[in-house]
Formats: C-alpha cells, structure tokens, sequence
C-alpha cells in the first residue's frame, strides 16, 4: 500500500530533544578528564564556560538563520555564493561532520568493545551502528525527531541515578581553591568543553525543518534550553567528579563517569555502572545518529539529491574508515583537539564569510 | 510470444468485472425488457446448477389476471416475511381493488405503495443489481409486461447469538461481542452511539463474493481526508474473495511487511464505539465478527476497555503493568542468555553460583538452551489453541509440566531458564490484543540471536533497531507511537496512564480532527443546535 507521508517537520520538542542528547552525547563519559587535564581542580569553571561560548554562538547562528527561515546552510551558500562557487561551504561543513560523526562513533565503539565485548572485532560493532543510522536515515529527519524523543525520555529515567554519587561522597576541599588555577587555564580549559557542544551546529541544517511549524522565538527557546541544561549537567558531572575524585585521580580513569557511577551499589543490582552503560548505550547513539543525519542531508543537499534514501549508505564508507583512524583512545583524544582547532576555525569563518556576504549582497530576510 | 503478449493486454483491458456467469449481463449494461419469459429465462440460465435458488410463479388478481414472479435464495430469506407479509399481500388481492384499467408500471408502482407489506422496497431495472441483491438475501418481484422489478427486503437466516467474545474477556462490563452478519453489528454499534452524526457507507469488496464491507465514522468528530483515504485505500482491493478483515487488512496498511499491526482489530461494540468517539474510522467486513479500527496506535493495542470502567487509580496500574510486561517478554530470555554467555560478572555473587549449579549437566551453549525451550513453548501454545478447550488444556499442563520437568531433569535445560521462559511468556499474553503478542514473539527471538551473539551490546542494538521501526510507522498517516513521538502532554493522559474521565476534556490528538473538545460538544452536538434555535 502506498504510503501516506506527512511533511518533512520536527518539531520544538523534538528539536530540544535532537540538541540534548548530541550536545550531551559528546564527551559525555569522558569530559572530566578531558578539561581536567588542563584546568585541574577548575575545569567545572571551564566547561561552564565553554558552554557559555556554545551558547553565544549558537544565538548568533539563530540570529543569521532567521533572515533564511527556509533554508539550510547548504541552501544559503548556494543563494549568495552562487551555483559552483556555493558548494565549497557545503563541502567545509560535510568534512567537519563527517569526521566529528567518526569521533562520535569511535567513542561510543571503544566503550563498547572495552566493557562490553572486549573479544569482539571493533569493525564489527562499527557497522552494526552505521547499519542501524543508514536505516534511521532512510525515513527522513521526521523519524529521527521521533526517536530523539523516545530515547530522550529512556535517558532521563537513568539520569537521577548519576547524581546520587556526589550526594554521598562528595569532598568539597578537593575542589579548593577555586579559580586558584588562574583565569588563563581556566579559558585554555573552556576550548576543549567547548569542542564537546559542538553539535550545537546542526541547527544550521535543522533551522528550516523546525521553522515550518513553529516560531524563530520558539526555536530560540527550545536550543537555548537544550544548551543551557546540558551545560548545567556537564558542569554538574565535572565538578562532580573531582569532588569525589580529586582531579589527580580522575586523570587515572579513561571513562570518570563510569568510575564515578561505580561507587554506588544497590542490593542485588551489584554493578550500577554497566547498567548504566546499557543507558547510555542508546544516548550515545542518538548522538552520533544526529551528526550522521547532519552529514547525510548536507550531502544529499551539497549534490541536489534531497528525499534519495540511500545517500546514507555512501555516507557510511567515509565515517568507516575515518573512525578506524584513531588506534586507541589516546590517539583519539589528540584527534579531537585536532579536529576541534581546526574545524571550528575553519567552520566558523567559513559561516561568518556566508553570512557576512549575504549582508553585503542584500540577500535573506526582508529582501528574500 | 507475440501472440501470447496481445492475449494479456487483451485481458488486462477487458471489462472483467460485471460479466456473471458467462452471460452478457453486465453492470449498468443489462435491463430488464418488457418480455416477462425472456426476463426469467435470462435468469434461469444465471442461476443454472443453483437448485437453491427459487423461482415462484403465480398469478395475480389485478384489472385483469396479471402472472407475476418471486426469485429468492432460499435459506437467505426470512420465511416468516416471504409468506405472511409477501405472499399473504399479493394473494389476497382481488379484483374489485382494481377497478380501472392500468399500465404495468402503474400495477407495479400500486403494488409498491399500496399492497406489499415490506419495510423496505426499491425499484429497480439493471440486471446485474437484481442477481447481486438475490444473492444477499432479498426477495425480487416481477410482474408481466413489465421492465422493473422489485426488491422486497426480505433477508433472514441462522445467524450465531451475540455472546461475549473469548479473546476479549472483560470482569466488568459489556459482555456482547460482534456476531458475522453485518447488519447485527452495525446494530450493536447504533444501539451505542445514538447519533445522527454516525455515518454508515457501504461498499464492495471481492469480484466474485461481494462481500459488503461497511465504513462507519461520526461526522464531524472523524477528518474528512481520513475518509477519504479509506475509502480510497478500500478500492485498491482487487481480489477475488474477501471473507475476513485480515484480508483487507493487508490491502490498507502502510508497512505490510512489519510486525507490528497497524490496524486494531476488535470483537466489543464498545470499544469500538469509544474509538468512534476519538475520531476513527470501523471498517466492519461482512461474514467475520472481527471488527478493524483505523488509524492504530501502538498505545491502542495495550488498552482494554475495561480499563475505563474500574477505578482510575487501578486503569494506570494496569496500564503501567502491561508496559512492564512488554519490555520483560521481549527482553526476559535474552538478558539471561546475555547475563549466562557474556557478563556472568553482572550477576550477584549469590545467584551465580546458584545459576552455575543448575547448568552442570547441560551439554548446550545458554543460547542454543534457551531457543530450544522457546520453540517447545511456542509448540505448545499453537497446539493448544488450535485443539478443543478440554483437550487443549491438557496439552498446556503436558507442555508445562511434564516437558518443563522432564527437559531439566534430562539435563536439557536448566530449571532456571525454564522459569525465565515461562515469565516471558505469560507476560506476552498480558496483552489484551491477541495480533500484538504475535509481533512480541518474533522480536524475542530476534533479541535472543543478538544476546546470544553480541550480549548486552546486542540487545541494546536489537532495541534501538526496533525502537527506529516504531518511530518509522505509520497508520493511515498518523504516527504509530503517537503520544510518545511525537511527544504530547495532552494524550498522556490516556497512553501510559488513564486519568479520570472528568480530566479527559479533550480527544486524543491521533488523528488530527477538527472536534477535540470532548466534554463541552461543539459541531454537531444536538443539544446545542436545539439551544441555539
């Protein structure tokens, strides 16, 4: 029977849904030995203050978006750039995504295959996930909302549990003296949390999705919310974290939430931690399945093939063999500043040179 | 090739549907003439080799000695309405009625209006109609002289008393359940819903048995494209026979190929009556008492509508049980073949070596274990549904007890495993849709495969894999998890919990109608027509 397929929309909830759970995804059991092997005892300071600087961007974004409210980035550049010349910050943006959905992929892979399933070929665990994203992104940016949504209300009922550690080992001379690394750590520190809200980015392709049905002012509120609450937890994991650690010990541990979640035992349930992991199992996922979709409609829109279902199928080989790069880890955590320095840089001018045109040449919002 | 190519657009052209019996009775093509022998002679030759078909000749009493005919299918026809009411009428009429000299269709026009005592009456003049209404039951009347008949309602046969159906057991409430004529089933639902706004369209559904297949919605309350998509979708039907609403079921979904139904199917006038209520559309099929609702939710499929009639408090529990329930069937047998095969680690210090020791003897991997007892089960369970009560109890007890109990002590399975299996099973006839714990059965064998193969991880992908297909769903355009994801407040109210009545205010917002104000009435509300007038 022929289907009935309603329009392409998600709306703000889903929408809130989608930002959380990318935003939360990245770095999320990894972030307190990230920053605070930079800021130390102050690194709470710093991811609070990255997602600051995600929060200001992410405004601007909105602000640059409203004068476009039918079109994504992709489509932008196109209009103001031209026919040929618009599809290079398509292709910036699609590199930036697909190696930020490789990153994604291989964080949530090596946990994996590090408490899971240590025997496990990790290629294995690679394609059983890229299998389940080319089949989420077959249906469209309509199914993904709604599974933002489903997996958004699974991760909230685990997500008390993860606070309950602090409450009853938390040790507040650990975190002491605050701010005593001085304000320049602390900013060194801000750059690599604010590598982990990168996501916030994908409301350039999303924008025109969520505008079909609801108001600029409604979408504002939705992402700032959404980068709000995952700064405040993020923030609250941190500090968290070298309360009941200390930062010297956290640089010990490769996962410190995990650690974090271990000290907690309940009768029967002995080991809180891989139920947890089963949690964040499907956070994790969504997180990467967003960027994935990102580099899927970017493509898709880069090469004028919008609604072709199997695009996400191309999208795949690339995001294999780039999460194959990183050999351990390590590797992968030094890809990541890598990849944030670099990308961002480029990714930001790139997005202030289309918008900055787009003033210039008069194009968007009233004269659209 | 050629030839044989020419042959199957020839066909694929041809006016096929129409044509009965090799006759040159056509829909809309055939009439009857003036010719009373030919009329009946044409007839005769359809219903050849159909010795339950009857042709009664008589003559009437009329301006002059008129020979007239009854043709009817006999064990279809009510006797009492043929003989007292049909019969009696046009025997008993005598010549001094008819005083002046009339036309034949002016004797048949009287004998409608004036002497036939029938509820019911049409005129009608295509053959076609006529031997399709024969075959329905009616009673066809034809005078000399005369190129119109008469359809007389006339239908009345064995028909099964309404009794509560066994699939559908509710402790309190209704206890009526649809029967197979159609008739008594749109009756059931009328008797519910006494409201001109309930509409009832009929169409037709198989080329060879024409089975009626009614649509029945409230106007207003029901969205117009929603009909009209269903009543698009029930053209599509191009097969020869339909005889149960799973025939058509196949037709009018979205995703055939999924497990999960995407049609609600039912046997209670009332809950088919308070999904009216919400909006949706009953497609009710002649011959079958299975009554099907469109557009489905997976949140409609664990609701019962008794869940309305005891407390508020005990509905949401009941509800919240029928969740929990869903996850453990699907997921109980796996998560031990994950625990067992991967993360033995995970499982407390007590109950471990206690696992251990219930699996010493067992020569199977817990994978190979576990699907070996599943398949018994589900042995079992087909078994004993498809035997008589008695007999198919019996095969349960053999099933559980003495295969249970024997395969442990055989050392084929562990006794724990047995419990595991049989909590997984009980928990999928939580269900109160039987087609549910189908879809149920088949992801557990799924999620045991991926436990067995990839442990906790497998499960984990098996339900994000299921979770995008849900997401993926559609009924009739509307979200199959619609409540959830789409997430909205306003229909929590009647998904995972059952709030009281009083709070329900407002209808669901699947499917997306004009009337949403429950309580208050707008449109169509006579009450308020009468005020405002």
């Amino acid at each position: 029977m022929t289907m009935v397929r309603g329009k392409q929309i998600i709306s703000t909830k889903q929408l809130f849904a989608i930002l959380f759970l990318g935003l939360m995804n990245h770095g999320y059991v990894s972030i307190s030995r990230w920053i605070t092997e930079v800021a130390h005892q102050d690194a709470w300071i710093s991811t609070f203050l990255g997602g600051f600087i995600a929060f200001v961007l992410l405004n601007i974004i909105l602000l640059l978006m409203k004068r476009f409210p039918d079109k994504t980035f992709i489509q932008i550049s196109d209009e103001v750039l031209g026919k040929y010349l618009g599809k290079i910050p398509g292709i910036i943006f699609l590199i930036f995504l697909l190696f930020f959905t490789a990153l994604s992929l291989y964080l949530l892979v090596s946990l994996v295959s590090a408490w899971l399933l240590p025997k496990t070929p990790i290629d294995v665990i690679i394609i059983s996930i890229l299998l389940l994203q080319i089949y989420l992104t077959r249906e469209g940016i309509k199914v993904l909302g709604r599974f933002q949504e489903m997996i958004m209300v699974i991760v909230l009922l685990g997500m008390p549990i993860t606070f309950l550690p602090y409450f009853i080992y938390q040790n507040h001379t650990l975190l002491m003296p605050i701010g005593g690394t001085g304000v320049v750590t602390i900013l060194k520190g801000a750059l690599p949390a604010f590598y982990t809200f990168f996501t916030f980015f994908s409301l350039l392709i999303l924008y025109p999705y969520v505008r079909k049905d609801a108001s600029h002012k409604e979408i504002v509120k939705a992402s700032n919310m959404s980068i709000l609450v995952v700064t405040i937890l993020k923030t609250f994991y941190v500090f968290g974290s070298i309360a009941v650690f200390g930062e010297k010990e956290i640089q010990f541990f490769l996962y410190p939430l995990l650690e974090y979640v271990k000290l907690l035992v309940f009768p029967v349930i002995e080991r809180v931690e891989f139920m947890m992991i089963f949690l964040w199992l499907f956070m994790m996922f969504s997180g990467t399945v967003t960027t994935f979709y990102m580099a899927n409609l970017t493509a898709e829109q880069v090469i004028n093939v919008e609604g072709y279902k199997n695009t996400g199928l191309i999208i795949a080989i690339p995001i294999y063999f780039l999460t194959r790069l990183s050999q351990n880890i390590a590797e992968s955590l030094s890809l990541f500043r890598l990849e944030g320095a670099v990308l961002s840089i480029v990714l930001l001018a790139t997005i202030a040179f289309v918008f900055g045109l787009s003033f210039i040449l008069q194009k968007g919002g009233e004269n659209a | 090739m050629f030839k044989n190519f020419l042959k199957r657009a020839k066909a694929r052209f041809q006016p096929d549907k129409g044509l009965i019996a090799d006759t040159y009775v056509v829909e809309g093509e055939s009439s009857l003439t003036h010719d009373f022998r030919d009329n009946i002679c044409r007839l005769q030759i359809i219903f050849k080799d159909c010795s339950d078909i009857v042709f009664r000749e008589f003559e009437i009493q009329m301006d002059k000695q008129v020979s007239a005919v009854l043709i009817y299918l006999d064990g279809m026809v009510d006797r009492v309405t043929l003989h007292n009411h049909v019969m009696r009428s046009l025997m008993g009429i005598s010549k001094k009625d008819y005083p002046q000299e009339l036309s034949p269709l002016h004797r048949l026009n009287r004998l409608k209006n004036i002497d036939i005592m029938v509820g019911e009456i049409k005129e009608e003049q295509d053959m076609y109609t006529l031997v399709n209404n024969i075959l329905s039951g009616e009673i066809i009347f034809m005078l000399d002289d005369c190129d119109h008949a008469l359809i007389l309602n006339g239908r009345g046969w064995q028909a099964r008393a309404i009794n509560e159906p066994d699939t559908e057991t509710v402790v309190r409430g209704p206890k009526e359940g649809f029967v197979e004529t159609l008739r008594s089933n749109t009756t059931l639902i009328r008797r519910k819903i006494k409201d001109p706004n309930l509409k009832l369209k009929v169409v037709q559904g198989g080329k060879k048995t024409n089975t009626d297949i009614a649509i029945m919605y409230v106007q207003g309350i029901c969205p117009e494209d929603l009909i009209e998509e269903v009543e698009k979708r029930l053209k599509t039907i191009n097969l020869d026979g339909v005889f149960e609403s799973g025939y058509i079921e196949e037709f009018i979904e979205d995703n055939p190929y999924s497990p999960f139904p995407q049609v609600q199917i039912t046997e209670r006038p009332d809950k088919v009556a308070g999904n009216l209520l919400e909006g949706k559309i009953a497609i009710i099929v002649d011959g079958t008492p299975v009554v099907s609702i469109v557009p489905a939710t997976l949140a409609q499929f664990y609701q019962s509508p008794e869940d309305y009639y005891e407390r508020t408090i005990f509905g949401t529990a009941v509800r919240i049980i029928r969740l929990l329930s869903f996850i453990t069937s699907v997921t109980a047998t796996s998560l031990y073949v994950a625990l067992v095969s991967f993360h033995q680690h995970l499982i407390p210090g007590e109950i471990v070596l206690s696992v251990a020791e219930t699996r010493v003897g067992v020569p199977f991997p817990t994978l190979l274990e576990a699907v070996f007892m599943e398949i018994v089960l589900e042995l079992v369970r087909e078994a004993s549904i498809r035997l008589p009560g008695s007999i198919g109890q019996t095969i349960g007890i053999v099933g559980a007890l003495v295969i249970g109990q024997s395969a442990v002590e055989a050392k084929l399975a562990s006794p724990i495993l047995v419990i595991i299996v049989a909590i997984s099973a009980i928990s999928s006839y939580v269900i109160p849709h039987f087609s549910t714990s189908y879809s149920l059965r088949f992801m557990r064998f799924m999620m045991i495969g991926a436990a067995g193969t990839f442990g906790a991880y497998g499960i984990a992908i098996v339900w994000i894999g299921l979770l995008i297909h849900l997401c993926t769903l559609e009924s009739f355009g509307q979200p199959y998890l619609a409540g959830v994801a789409p997430f909205r407040w306003t229909d929590l109210k009647d998904t995972i919990f059952r709030v009281p009545l009083w709070m329900m205010g407002t209808r669901p917002t699947v499917p997306d109608m004009k009337d949403i104000d429950r309580m208050l009435g707008a449109k169509g509300d006579r009450e308020d027509d009468n005020g405002e007038g």
